[in-house]
């Protein structure tokens, strides 16, 4: 009896973990594109057990770059945008770069707020910026002219106003 | 059918797997303890993602964070050193889960399977320590998490991006900033004709796994090139952390009989290689 109640729970379990993994599969592939088991449940859930791993074509580098505006006190003016050593300042890496190079970061403005309030409390600055640099990549060498060179702004805050914190207990 | 499906097995495999998770959780999180700081707690951002905003429910200060971290490794000590194995892998994989959260910008492909292969270990015979005989429930979660992991991905290339099969995607992974930029992965970035036979190569492997396993003799041939595909993509691209991971529970993805072969041959090859006038002798 005891082996018998093990096995029923054992299939449960399986089935339950097959479960899972086949509804991030399905829905990481959108087959059923009216089908959101996101919906379901009121956020996506269906993410933990799906995978994509260097999937894209991506033939750009980007890298973004912090930049600040001081003010000057012998000229009583403002400097020009200045680049600031984020890197030096917070230089914890991941395979993907620093924290802020992940589009994720730069991507939501609520996220890039947060980096961005770094660079001001570091650098003392008036007002800081993200510039994203882009350039094609160069196969077959490890020096990587910046060929077809481009930039944009991708945000930027004036120093001292400060974003709500996370709401959560500081434990 | 269900007895037969869910028969007792002791898989000899699970020792060695235990290891390879303890080492892949280890390489990982030894690394982050650089910085830890930075990566963990409010000395760094703290920020708000979307899916699990935990930040809304807790986040770390310094002297939290360097707890559970501490905790985490104690854990995954106690894990490697065989001592309370079930409730030490919930307790690191609740610690785990805890930084990665947290930290919400680098919540890794390879961390995500690290979880899993710490739930297969929750449920392997035993310890997971390979002596103990019981469901291969383990087992089958960890074929779950492999087929899930290898078939997503290459089917994924499959349909939505045609230029593998040019092997584009590849060549420019290689020279990536960050995923790449290692000295044999960028010198060979341009050579086409070696670039697009490893991209086929890695379409049919990742696509191909779920499929390819259910036959009983392309079985070892297959792992062997999970295996060499592993050890390349450590050798080309700058993704250490998920080769240690993705290989860890490699030994039990065969059955248990197949395992102690393929094991004996491995080490009977080691002994010729180490003392091969014993060899002849014998």
């Amino acid at each position: 009896m005891v082996g018998k109640t093990k096995q029923a729970l054992a299939i449960v379990f399986l089935l339950a973990f097959a479960g899972y993994h086949t509804a991030c599969f399905v829905q990481y592939r959108d087959f059923a594109k009216e089908w959101r088991p996101s919906k379901l449940v009121g956020q996506n859930v269906f993410w933990f057990a799906r995978w994509k791993m260097f999937t894209g074509l991506s033939t750009y580098h980007s890298v973004p770059e912090f930049q600040g505006v001081f003010f000057e006190e012998d000229t009583q003016l403002m400097s020009e945008w200045t680049h600031l050593p984020m890197a030096e300042w917070y230089p914890a890496r991941w395979e993907s770069g620093y924290r802020w190079e992940r589009p994720s970061a730069y991507g939501r403005p609520n996220v890039q707020v947060k980096f961005l309030e770094l660079a001001c409390d570091k650098s003392g600055a008036k007002a800081v910026r993200m510039v994203l640099h882009r350039w094609k990549a160069t196969l077959g060498q490890r020096e990587q002219p910046r060929r077809k060179y481009s930039q944009k702004e991708l945000g930027g805050i004036s120093c001292g106003n400060v974003s709500p914190g996370p709401k959560g207990v500081r434990l | 059918m269900i007895d037969r499906f869910l028969a007792s097995e002791r898989h000899e495999g699970w020792g060695l797997a235990r290891v390879l998770w303890v080492g892949a959780m280890l390489v990982t999180w030894l690394q982050r303890g650089l910085y830890f700081e930075e990566r963990y707690t409010d000395a760094g951002a703290t920020v708000l993602r979307s899916y699990i905003p935990v930040t809304d429910y807790y986040y770390f200060s310094p002297l939290g964070g360097w707890v559970t971290y501490g905790i985490l490794i104690g854990s995954i000590l106690l894990v490697a050193k065989g001592k309370w194995v079930r409730p030490m892998i919930g307790v690191a994989l609740l610690a785990h889960m805890m930084l990665n959260f947290t930290e919400g910008m680098n919540f890794k492909g390879y961390d995500r399977l690290m979880f899993w292969q710490g739930i297969c270990l929750m449920v392997a015979p035993g310890s997971a320590d390979g002596k103990s005989t019981g469901m291969p429930v383990g087992r089958y979660c960890a074929l779950i998490t492999y087929f899930g992991l290898y078939a997503q991905t290459g089917w994924e290339k499959l349909a939505n991006e045609p230029t593998w099969w040019e092997g584009l995607p590849l060549m420019y992974d290689m020279v990536h900033r960050n995923f790449g930029d290692m000295p044999l992965g960028v010198l060979i970035s341009d050579v086409g004709w070696l670039m697009i036979p490893m991209s086929w190569v890695t379409l049919v492997f990742e696509a191909g796994f779920p499929v390819l396993w259910c036959f009983k003799r392309v079985r070892p041939w297959l792992l062997l090139a999970g295996l060499g595909f592993h050890l390349g993509i450590l050798l080309l691209m700058n993704v250490p952390n998920f080769t240690a991971a993705s290989l860890a529970l490699y030994p039990v993805l065969v059955l248990p009989a197949d395992y102690l072969r393929y094991r004996n041959g491995v080490l009977a090859w080691w002994a010729r290689v180490r003392s091969p006038g014993n060899a002849v002798a014998s």
